[in-house]
């Protein structure tokens, strides 16, 4: 085979377990980004924690959310549920970036799956 | 009064496949990353084979319920499956999986995560379906752990409904569960009858078609309403064309993928802190004593 050929054929392969172990962690993250309170799951991200923080400037306290399944659940103790809220999600994403530039960075196949230093 | 809640396993081995080996296994995971206890449902055959390869103090150390169940010799003679070792082994050999619908009568729990053996608990994911506002949750998300690579049809035929996945199902001790796993019995009873009226393939008794069917009864012969997915991103699953390679630590695997354009060329994926269904039976049991080590 040309040696070309070959180079790109291995950069192929390269990328392919690049873009799968990068997809890894993204599945890692969403599954992390899920938030059980009061009998409902909610899926924490950016338009929840916009909602509940304008909730609280509103001045309320006690309200009912719909979770994933689109049930209604009552969540009272509204500034404890957003802090929850805000902590989970920036634990999740802080791990997603320190993991994601390891990865990134790795310039083989082998360093991609073994996680070593380049 | 104080709910119970566990997790309830089936194992039921065959010629090959060392099932309640498996069943073992994941028991340990489960009791590491979930901190619940484990109730096994069995036959003689296996618990006797387990007592001997596996130990009676280690049995009891993973499972705090054994219940053991009279086996069906003729309905296991007649559901027969391929079990693929990737793809250098391919083999015929009975699946005895007709006793699911009985899970809600056999719980000792008031909330039970009912998993199959080889959907290995590598998270604490599910530990958001104890406390749920909904009676049962099963899912009809399921991905590939290789992106792009194709999985199951979402539905049962073509124009079929949706296909729910018995691999994992969290239900409670109400009417509305009690329901659904009679319609799944119903559903069992009248395989063939089924089979014919919903126009999937195969003659392979499947508990996913069984509880997919009793779903679309339960959702009023819908596809929405009643029963909602469980509170995880989605379920995932491999091939049983692809391998284990290595145990790496707690929570983190190495697998071969087969890629899907290339016969018997594979792609390593590091797999870690996500529950996975694996279709290839003979890697878990490959590297089972590895994971005893780990999570013991």
């Amino acid at each position: 085979m040309d040696s070309r050929l070959k180079q790109a054929l291995e950069f192929a392969n390269y990328r392919q377990t690049l873009n799968n172990q990068l997809q890894e962690l993204k599945i890692l993250s969403q599954s992390r980004l899920i938030y059980s309170k009061n009998g409902g799951a909610f899926v924490v991200d950016r338009s929840l924690i916009t909602f509940v923080k304008i909730l609280i400037d509103e001045g309320q306290d006690e309200v009912v959310l719909l979770d994933k399944n689109e049930t209604p659940v009552l969540i009272d103790e509204l500034d404890g549920f957003y802090q929850d809220l805000l902590s989970r999600y920036f634990e999740v994403t802080n791990d997603y970036q320190s993991e994601y530039e390891k990865i990134r960075k790795s310039r083989s196949v082998k360093k991609i799956i073994d996680l070593e230093d380049d | 009064m104080k709910t119970t809640k566990g997790v309830l396993l089936f194992a039921h081995n065959n010629e090959e496949i060392d099932y309640i080996k498996i069943a073992y296994v994941n028991a340990l995971m489960i009791k590491k990353n979930l901190r619940v206890g484990v109730t096994l449902v069995t036959d003689e055959g296996t618990a006797d084979w387990a007592r001997e390869t596996i130990g009676q103090k280690q049995m009891q150390h993973a499972f705090e319920h054994v219940i053991i169940k009279d086996r069906d010799y003729v309905y296991q003679q007649k559901n027969i499956r391929i079990y693929k070792d990737t793809k250098t082994k391919i083999t015929r050999l009975p699946f005895y999986n007709c006793d699911h619908w009985m899970a809600y009568d056999l719980t000792p729990y008031d909330e039970t995560l009912f998993i199959d053996a080889d959907y290995l608990i590598m998270s604490d994911a599910l530990n958001n379906c104890w406390g749920s506002n909904q009676d049962i949750m099963i899912n009809k998300n399921i991905r590939e752990i290789l992106d792009g690579r194709q999985t199951e049809s979402p539905t049962l035929d073509t124009f079929g409904i949706d296909l729910y996945w018995a691999t994992c199902i969290y239900f409670k001790k109400t009417e509305v569960a009690k329901h659904m796993f009679s319609l799944a019995h119903y559903v069992y009873d009248n395989y063939t009858y089924f089979r014919d009226l919903y126009q999937f393939p195969g003659s392979l008794f499947r508990n996913d078609f069984a509880f997919s069917i009793a779903v679309h009864m339960m959702n009023g012969f819908n596809e929405t309403g009643l029963i909602k997915e469980l509170p995880i991103a989605a379920i995932y699953k491999s091939f049983d064309h692809d391998d284990i390679i290595s145990i790496n630590g707690i929570n983190d695997i190495t697998l071969l993928l087969e890629k899907e354009t290339k016969y018997v060329e594979f792609l390593p994926t590091r797999w870690h802190n996500i529950d996975i269904h694996i279709m290839n039976k003979y890697a878990i049991v490959r590297h089972a004593d590895a994971l005893v080590e780990l999570y013991t």
